[in-house]
């Protein structure tokens, strides 16, 4: 049975007469890297500022890595937290700002330092001044405070704002290489939806301050139905191949060279299988709706 | 508590500033005992009647330096948390929202009460050096006279961390402590400036006049300031 890290229980909030969370449940596994979807002011940084003990007059409870909320304070050193706009001293380098954080948790390692900072690609800026920083700077130093320490749970609000498109893919590759070697369970919230499907494995869509969607990645698969283009000599050999060999009958035919197969799994198995009996192959594309589309007919459906 | 304690005194003395104004008293206090002579009073004849020998000890005494340096100090440590939204960073490090306040009453006043000790030690010795022990007293007389001096230290140094908490902005909390130091300066030369006198009151002839009371006024400054602050800092963060 898997480890759960957190699980919220009816969390609500109310920011005077507005409802800005409302009735949250759910639980994220160890190893779990979960996306929170949901546009502005659905809730997300509400919850997950909850989760981060920034907040703690809310409704409900939640349980975080094995203890209640009300003692949550003694594992948040566990965790690491990156919410809202990066905040540092000013004054300090970005090697002497991580130092006072790794001092004040109790973990005074110039050579973990080190390492965050090399790792989110701040290694030969670690010397300088947080006010001198560019915003995508900050923002990698905000990500490596969240991430120094080897925390066993991360909360992670937008990080890839205000990231060049290189920084995103290697804090992607970050997020990940710490997901499969430390198994560090992740908590993300971003706007970018096509970031956070090659990222994410367990998805969260909210709505208003409501979870109006939980599903794992292989059902959003499912959900999305995916189709693959065939672009061939001979569509009626083609057909026969994929219903006598590989057992496939949910395709439609486009036109005479062109047909699209529904529900297969693997795309190479039939290829292999086409390009052996001699047929000729001249293009095959994956398709089907992407996250974001998916996510706009969760919200059609809820109106 | 202590790692906390200690990641302050990194963030302090990684302040410019700081290392300013605790470089220009020192130095000030350098010069005082240089030109230590006897019958020839060098302070506040307020404080000092001019036919009264000087001796270190006396130096000592009238120290006010880290009540200005304490400003600073303060400053650095409190106005930052609050303005540069750091606060949020230690919440998620896993401090108390509760226990915050005291870790930074605690730090400001171990670095103050540091600094005076630091200073006064300094005094000893160059007097020692300089004098070779002629108008030097005994070590434990300094190490008496420091305690005594440093309860209004303690009670000042909350004081300031209160109105630091509320003013939140370095600059306007410096605007906030001297220009009323300014506008009183001729309160300060006859000795009404308040924590000049607390200390002045409590230092001044320290085997004889005790002032207890005046001890207990500036702890219980320090205890109303610290609770103030705390109520404060619990109350804004959300």
């Amino acid at each position: 049975m898997r480890d759960v890290v957190l699980r919220a229980n009816g969390i609500g909030k109310n920011y005077r007469k507005t409802r800005a969370l409302n009735d949250i449940n759910f639980t994220v596994y160890r190893g779990d890297i979960c996306g929170i979807i949901g546009r502005n002011g659905a809730g997300k940084t509400t919850m997950l500022k909850i989760f981060s003990g920034l907040i703690t007059n809310y409704d409900g409870s939640y349980e975080m890595l094995g203890v209640k909320d009300t003692e949550a304070e003694r594992v948040r050193f566990r965790t690491g937290s990156m919410i809202d706009t990066p905040s540092f001293f000013a004054e300090l380098t970005a090697y002497e700002n991580l130092m006072y954080f790794c001092i004040q948790k109790g973990v005074a390692d110039e050579l973990k330092v080190d390492y965050i900072l090399r790792v989110t690609g701040l290694a030969e800026d670690k010397n300088k001044k947080f006010k001198a920083m560019s915003m995508g700077m900050k923002q990698r130093l905000a990500i490596a405070f969240a991430l120094m320490d080897e925390p066993e749970l991360v909360f992670l609000d937008e990080p890839s704002n205000a990231l060049d498109p290189m920084g995103i893919s290697s804090m992607r590759e970050l997020f990940r290489q710490l997901n499969s070697e430390f198994e560090t369970t992740f908590v993300i919230s971003n706007h970018i939806l096509t970031e956070l499907y090659s990222v994410a494995n367990r998805f969260i869509i909210l709505d208003k301050g409501k979870i109006i969607k939980q599903l794992t990645k292989t059902e959003l698969k499912e959900q999305c139905k995916r189709g693959l283009y065939i672009r061939c000599d001979d569509v009626k050999k083609t057909t026969l191949v994929l219903e006598n060999e590989l057992g496939l009958y949910d395709y439609k035919i486009a036109d005479e060279n062109r047909l699209i197969i529904y529900r297969f799994s693997d795309t190479s198995e039939i290829v292999k299988n086409l390009v052996y009996k001699n047929i000729r192959i001249y293009g095959v594309q994956e398709t089907g709706i992407s996250l974001e589309d998916y996510y706009k007919s969760v919200l059609e459906e809820q109106g | 508590m202590i790692n906390s304690i200690k990641a302050d005194m990194y963030r302090l003395f990684r302040s410019k500033t700081v290392w300013l104004v605790i470089c220009l008293f020192l130095a000030l206090q350098v010069r005082a005992v240089f030109t230590l002579k006897p019958f020839e009073p060098i302070f506040d004849t307020h404080f000092v009647e001019a036919s009264s020998p000087f001796s270190d000890l006396k130096l000592i005494s009238y120290n006010y330096g880290v009540l200005i340096e304490s400003i600073f100090t303060v400053g650095t440590l409190v106005c930052s948390m609050y303005s540069e939204g750091l606060l949020k960073n230690s919440i998620i490090c896993g401090k108390s929202i509760k226990k915050i306040p005291i870790y930074k009453t605690v730090t400001a006043v171990y670095i103050n009460t540091s600094i005076l000790f630091i200073q006064n030690l300094t005094i000893y010795i160059l007097n020692l050096l300089l004098h070779k022990g002629y108008r030097s007293t005994y070590f434990p007389n300094v190490l008496l006279v420091t305690l005594w001096q440093a309860v209004p230290v303690i009670g000042w140094t909350c004081f300031l961390i209160f109105i630091a908490a509320v003013v939140r902005k370095y600059s306007y909390f410096l605007a906030a402590i001297f220009v009323p130091l300014i506008a009183l300066s001729s309160g300060i030369r006859t000795g009404y400036y308040l924590p000049t006198v607390i200390m002045g009151y409590i230092v001044y002839e320290p085997y004889v006049g005790f002032r207890i009371y005046v001890a207990l006024f500036a702890l219980a400054l320090s205890l109303i300031s610290v609770f103030l602050f705390w109520l404060h800092t619990n109350r804004r963060t959300e």
